[in-house]
């Protein structure tokens, strides 16, 4: 058995790298790994249902917002340490996930994608009739979470999380989890038929998308202090995820890197010149993207790597 | 009071049943969910709110406009995606260019909401009075439902679409001119839009804002589950259900103690709701297979 050297993944291991490093040097450094690993970490998980199984998951936001309010509810209701009270509340959103995933998971095409559509649109509604999680007002979380942290270690979980989805994607498309999966997205009949357990396979994907998404929603509190359904379950998380994934590349380790980069300086940047317009320059990107180049970023690269192979 | 909401509800319901046809038509032909569809309604709204502020038409007289534009945006919106070789994407487009016109429209509109003082008195009889122009809107509304019965089914397009629907490939197979038919048909759609979005503006006296798209689209997805995606005919059914449920939820949810504000409430039963029909059946309460 030969080993191959996959590029993408070298390079996904170096991106973390020099994250790593960039994190050391200053304050404000650190501040910007922060909200570029919760960045990443929203378009890994986009990236693993979308990219690798061919599920369209647009209630991202919901399940980052379960994320934040499972970890609210944790950090207030049991007396623990915000760090262990962290991967409690991700098991929860991992559950939460799972019991509705066994729900969608059957259903191919439009149904799944309205299922997850209809869960980020219908939780928050929920929420709000719900006193104990602060009803429609929401909550300052600030006096929940605010004096016991040390922000060094928030970043190593976050950092952890990130790292660990890169490398169980790694893992998944190399094992017979993987082929699955590309046979599932490929012709689901077909692959139901070979002996591929459907539900089975996509519940995995699920989970762990669904479990990074947890460490995210609820790591996200120390920076927000502010926690409403509409701000947690805002659409504004899923449209993240799709620049970051179509500029990126679907379905590649290194395209949510690429795409994470450009969106944080490009949303830097409009936060300058014409706050107010984010969204709507992020749609337009989306569609030109999703129209010019749908494999992204590094599935361009591939393509001028295999072209230039060729010449040679 | 229970009657009289039962009635605004079947009124409703007739209207959401036009506005998700067109959401059904397009998911039958291109096989795409066109998430943009609820935003060309918010679209249709604005333009029959723009009229009456200007030039004083209602929102009845001012459809010929709304039709125009409708078929308008439905032309440039086909021309923008035909392009997309991935059907993935495409879904993702679509949802982008949904979000691109909420934003577009609170940007150039406010995210204020806007509606018409529109009245031609009431009619009454005993305990229940129901406002003219609702009667007004839903006898427009049942008459474009029936012209859309006619087209589809004693039309050649008509013939051609739902051919194409069913199968693509057997409908080019026969001479039938898909990418032309399924052109029209997105047209459609989009005109069923802004005629649903024109007579939407009647029945909601706070007005629309950018964002109700958004609101909307939950329940066209509800609705055209429950009626089987791809059947239009089934979405006028699955409307009625959730207008008359629309209407109904305030009133049933009452009684339960936990729940302090049943408005806010509904939208979280929607989703229950949904996950009943698929658990229950997947196809649509009326879906064919």
């Amino acid at each position: 058995m030969t080993m191959k050297i996959n590029p993408s993944f070298c390079a996904s291991l170096c991106a973390y790298a020099i994250l790593f490093i960039y994190s050391l040097t200053s304050g404000v450094a650190k501040e910007l790994t922060y909200s570029i690993l919760l960045t990443l970490i929203n378009a890994q998980a986009f990236n693993l249902a979308l990219g690798y199984s061919g599920l369209i998951n647009l209630g991202q936001a919901g399940f980052l917002g379960i994320g934040s309010y499972a970890f609210y509810a944790v950090i207030s209701l049991l007396p623990i340490n915000p760090y262990i009270a962290v991967v409690l509340s991700s098991f929860i959103t991992l559950a939460i996930a799972v019991s509705i995933g066994y729900f969608l998971a059957r259903f191919r095409g439009f149904l799944f994608v309205f299922g997850t559509m209809i869960l980020a649109a219908g939780v928050p509604y929920l929420i709000m009739g719900l006193d104990i999680l602060g009803g429609a007002e929401g909550i300052l979380t600030y006096k929940d979470l605010g004096p016991f942290y040390d922000f060094d270690i928030i970043l190593a979980i976050l950092f952890l999380t990130s790292l660990l989805t890169t490398i169980l994607t790694f893992i998944i498309v190399k094992s017979r989890l993987g082929y699955s999966l590309k046979a599932i997205r490929d012709d689901e009949d077909a692959a139901a038929t070979s002996g591929v357990n459907v539900l089975r396979s996509k519940l995995i994907v699920f989970a762990i998308s669904a479990f990074a998404l947890g460490v995210a929603g609820g790591l996200r509190l120390f920076k927000v202090n502010y926690l409403s359904p509409s701000t947690a379950f805002s659409m504004a998380f899923t449209i993240e995820a799709l620049v970051v994934i179509l500029t990126g590349g679907p379905g590649s380790l290194i395209g949510p890197f690429i795409g994470t980069l450009l969106y944080q300086i490009l949303k830097d940047i409009l936060m300058r010149t014409v706050p107010g317009l984010q969204l709507l320059v992020f749609g337009v990107i989306v569609v030109i993207m999703g129209l010019s180049t749908p494999e992204g970023i590094a599935g361009l690269l591939k393509r001028i790597k295999s072209l230039r192979d060729v010449e040679v | 009071m229970l009657l009289q909401q039962l009635i605004f509800g079947i009124m409703i319901a007739a209207l959401y049943g036009l506005a998700s046809m067109g959401f059904s038509l397009v998911a039958g032909i291109m096989r795409i969910i066109n998430f943009a569809h609820p935003d060309l309604l918010s679209l249709g709204a604005y333009t029959a709110y723009w009229l009456w502020v200007f030039i004083g038409f209602d929102p009845i007289r001012g459809l010929p406009v709304s039709i125009v534009l409708g078929l308008i945006a439905g032309l440039l919106l086909f021309n923008l995606i035909k392009k997309s070789i991935s059907p993935d994407v495409l879904l993702l487009i679509t949802f982008s260019v949904g979000i691109i016109l909420e934003e577009g429209m609170r940007l150039v509109w406010s995210p204020n909401y806007r509606g018409i003082s529109w009245s031609l008195g009431v009619i009454a009889f005993s305990a229940i009075s129901v406002p003219v122009t609702y009667l007004v809107g839903f006898i427009v509304n049942i008459t474009i439902i029936g012209c859309l019965y006619l087209i589809l089914y004693k039309t050649y397009f008509g013939r051609a679409l739902r051919a194409v629907s069913i199968d693509p490939e057997a409908a080019a197979l026969c001479g039938v001119d898909v990418t032309s038919i399924r052109r029209n048909g997105f047209a459609l759609s989009s005109i069923l839009a802004f005629v649903g979005g024109s007579l939407l503006l009647i029945y909601l006296p706070v007005g629309i804002n950018p964002y109700y798209g958004q609101t909307f689209l939950a329940k066209s997805i509800i609705i055209v589950t429950l009626g089987g995606i791809a059947n239009p005919w089934g979405a006028l059914i699955g409307g009625v259900v959730v207008g008359v449920f629309d209407q109904m939820v305030p009133l049933l949810l009452r009684g339960i103690p936990f729940v302090k504000e049943p408005f806010s409430f509904a939208p979280f039963l929607y989703f229950v709701i949904f996950l009943c029909i698929l658990a229950i059946r997947p196809q649509g309460i009326l879906g064919r297979r």
